[in-house]
């Protein structure tokens, strides 16, 4: 009876578990138990097509509630195509892409892949197909970029002179100079400044009239992010721009169009020196080295900022309305104020951020399969496939309330994409945006702006080896660069001091200044 | 025991517990804040209102993780199933393996004995334990969580200690009744080595409750994601936004910091994912204060 009794228990337990794991493995596994990727005879809505069984791995902000859901099921309808989806959301990080790559065990497309560096080192392995190719054949996705952007676009998308993804277009958000504009007719200021001397004596002014408040404002970040953030309003004044892309190595026009690193050039001590003295009198955020974003948005949420070096649309975004201040309002500076009188410079913005969708390099060899993604990539790129990706169904999750397309009650971006899958990709739906007060404020911002826009940035197509050597030695370089800042701005050292300058230039030469410049000298031209 | 009632002595009393006092401030106040916000109205925290006591009180970002975030829910519960089914396999296995390997007459003892301490030093890697899962058709299954992990090196050293302690005799006797091995161990040596039992499940539980790497590998739908890989997607959000940032991705980091999960709504998160281990430890903390000396003495 009493081993009966144990073998009964040990049982249960064994059917209860088996059941539970076994449930669990095909829960949402997809809209497709069976994995393979043979092609079938669909008897529904495409009535002769084939069936196209694909597997896609997805990488999106907001990861969808459930698979299948509106989105797939109305792109495999539409396109003959039956997909084994995958959700492998951008803050997943991107070790299972990896893990997946390295295992030979991965997708066949992957619509919307945010990580340049690992496209790069996929290309490179092998995996991924130059679908930069096959570009005849994507006509409307051709047309979203002008000839400008396109040559651009190559420079930068491009592993070993192939592009191995298509990167989507950027609805750019020009930053400049936010400003309360109550705050300025209050103490005075007619216009905005023109140039650094003239900034700094608004920031006095505003100050004065406002002592409770820091007129310049920092967003704040983890590490370095407080003192990159607050260099980054100043860096165009003194004519030494940072193009990210290319870790801050640059042609100074100013040195002849050498190849120099902004950090350590002498227009960075102007600058510092500058920055430091509107510290040592209170015009500037004094915790900007430690200061997070949360802290920065409620400053700025509380009118304790007066100006701050931010995204022109920040001045009509909800989150950031002064609802709080009463007459509380912010304008955007059309102008870049400039410390001598040379204009400031600004590399132009990009047109197109690597973004978007890669494909397998497996295809190669099915071309039905290609041929299908293809189709479907092409129409993405249309006005009636943007408004489809970004808006989603007519009814279903947005209405048309007299010629305005609005998101239906009760839903936003981040519902439609959670609860039916949809989302902006390749590009901005430009009818469905042409009600939102951000999307037309980046617009009029980006037109008016434009004038400011001097530099157009270069592409550095660095080596793997190469990119590693940067890549280390940059962020060690950054490292010295950022603490030395920091240390200049709130007067622990002297910036004045030809010493401490010296000092400072050794430090980056033991670091390896002069090896990383000549790597990015070869291609800089 | 004598008491020592000398001013020294007392001095030194005062400052352990000064001392302690402190080290009990430095623990729950960060707690206290946590648990603060995610009871405050989420405009407080924006201002930055919020100390050890909530601002405005509000079960808001409650309300939003149990009913209005499907996510949350269904990854807890998800977490609650991979931990008993993990730890239940654990102990289960770790048990059957360290009272076989406890054992001196064991056929081939060393060998299997040797077999057991190498993943301490040698893992298989990521990538061929990726390839066997799959192989095996675990993939997002509650099996890919445990089985791989199924006897812990540490767990099955420490246990075979403990089983070479147990008197000889109790076995013995067991036998001389008509006891086999297996119920030698299920009815006597089980029920008298429980602190060592419910201390390494204790430390299975943790660990496969706190775990999310496997998960974000094998895992294929959020269904099936437990609590600790949907909250460290929520907390990456706004790192990830930097990151782009960094990488001159102005326009998607903006993108990626509007529309952050709401404060309130992580630190909630975080207080749901640390409570059930709160109230779990109390019930076992007699076996833990015990089993913890598991192998310190010997004889």
């Amino acid at each position: 009876m009493e081993k009966g009794k144990w073998k009964a228990v040990l049982l249960a337990i064994a059917t209860a578990v088996a059941a539970t794991g076994c449930s669990e493995a095909n829960n949402g596994n997809a809209n497709e138990p069976n994995q393979g990727t043979a092609t079938t005879t669909d008897g529904g809505t495409s009535g002769e097509n084939a069936t196209i069984k694909l597997s896609v791995a997805s990488m999106p902000k907001y990861p969808p509630n459930e698979i299948p859901n509106d989105y797939i099921k109305e792109v495999e309808k539409r396109f003959g195509m039956q997909w084994n989806f995958e959700s492998i959301p951008l803050t997943a990080g991107i070790e299972k892409y990896n893990v997946m790559f390295a295992s030979g065990d991965y997708p066949d497309f992957i619509p919307n892949m945010n990580s340049p560096t690992s496209v790069k080192k996929w290309a490179s392995s092998g995996y991924l197909l130059p679908i930069g190719d096959y570009i005849d054949r994507l006509p409307n996705y051709r047309k979203l970029f002008s000839d400008e952007d396109w040559e651009l676009l190559l420079s930068y998308g491009s592993s070993n002179g192939k592009l191995y993804m298509l990167p989507s277009v950027a609805s750019s958000d020009p930053m400049t100079w936010i400003y309360r504009k109550d705050a300025f007719d209050k103490a005075g200021i007619a216009s905005f400044p023109a140039t650094m001397d003239e900034l700094y004596e608004s920031a006095k002014k505003l100050k004065e009239a406002y002592p409770a408040s820091v007129p310049i404002g920092v967003r704040g970040g983890t590490e370095n992010g407080g003192v990159k953030n607050l260099m980054n309003g100043f860096r165009q004044a003194f004519r030494n721009p940072q193009n990210s892309n290319t870790r801050g190595f640059w042609n100074d026009p100013d040195e002849g169009g050498k190849v120099i690193w902004n950090l350590a050039s002498a227009k960075h001590r102007d600058m510092l020196t500058f920055i430091a003295k509107l510290y040592k009198e209170g015009l500037v955020e004094k915790e900007f080295a430690t200061l997070t974003q949360d802290q920065w948005k409620a400053k700025r949420l509380t009118g304790k900022v007066l100006l701050d070096f931010q995204y022109a649309s920040h001045t009509v975004d909800p989150d950031y309305a002064l609802t709080d201040i009463p007459g509380g309002q912010w304008e955007f500076a059309r102008i870049l104020p400039s410390a001598s009188e040379q204009p400031a410079l600004e590399f132009k913005p990009l047109n197109f951020s690597l973004f978007g969708p890669v494909f397998s390099s497996k295809l190669a060899n099915e071309p039905e399969k290609l041929d299908r993604l293809i189709e479907y990539v092409e129409w993405g790129a249309t006005a009636e496939g943007q408004l489809f990706h970004q808006a989603g169904l007519e009814n279903v999750t947005y209405a048309n309330e007299d010629g305005t397309l609005k998101y239906k009650e009760g839903l936003d971006r981040q519902k439609v994409a959670e609860q039916h899958g949809f989302d902006w990709w390749l590009s901005q739906s430009a009818e469905f945006m042409k009600s939102d007060a951000g999307y037309l404020k980046k617009q009029e911002a980006m037109k008016e702006f434009a004038p400011n826009y001097n530099v157009t940035p270069q592409n550095a197509t660095l080596t793997d080896e190469e990119l590693e050597t940067v890549g280390t030695t940059v962020s060690a370089l950054e490292d010295v660069a950022f603490q030395f800042a920091t240390k200049a701005i709130m007067g622990i050292i002297d910036i004045s001091s030809d010493n401490v300058w010296n000092g400072y230039l050794s430090d980056l030469e033991k670091v390896g200044l002069e090896e990383t410049r000549m790597i990015y000298e070869k291609y800089l031209k | 025991m004598v008491k020592d009632d000398s001013i020294g002595s007392k001095m030194l009393d005062v400052t352990v517990h000064a001392v302690m006092l402190l080290v009990v401030l430095i623990t729950l106040l960060p707690l206290m804040h946590v648990v603060s916000i995610s009871f405050s109205d989420p405009d407080q925290i924006m201002r930055g209102r919020v100390g050890l006591w909530p601002a405005d009180f509000s079960l808001d970002a409650y309300f939003t993780i149990l009913f209005e975030n499907v996510h949350i829910p269904r990854s807890f519960l998800n977490s609650v199933v991979i931990t008993a089914i993990g730890s239940v396999l654990n102990v289960l296995f770790t048990t059957i393996t360290a009272y076989t390997l406890s054992k001196k007459d064991l056929l081939f003892r060393p060998f299997f004995l040797m077999l057991s301490v190498l993943p301490m030093f040698f893992t298989g890697g990521i990538v061929p334990q990726f390839l066997l899962i799959k192989t095996l058709g675990m993939m997002d299954s509650v099996w890919a969580l445990t089985v791989p992990v199924l006897i812990s090196s540490w767990w099955l050293i420490i246990m075979i200690s403990f089983f070479k302690n147990f008197p000889q005799e109790l076995e013995e006797a067991a036998k001389l009744d008509g006891c086999g091995e297996l119920q030698t161990l299920i009815r006597i040596v089980l029920p008298l080595s429980m602190a060592g039992v419910v201390t390494i499940a204790l430390f299975y539980g943790v660990s496969h409750w706190n775990s999310y790497f496997s998960a974000m590998l094998y895992m294929r739908s959020y269904d099936n994601y437990p609590l600790q890989l949907i909250l460290r997607e929520i907390v990456l959000q706004s790192t990830m936004a930097e990151q782009l940032a960094s990488q001159g991705n102005a326009a998607l980091a903006e993108d990626m910091s509007t529309k952050l999960t709401p404060e309130s709504v992580q630190y909630a998160t975080l207080v749901v994912s640390i409570v059930p281990m709160l109230i779990i430890y109390p019930f076992i903390q007699k076996y833990f204060v015990k089993g913890i000396m598991i192998g310190s003495l010997k004889g």
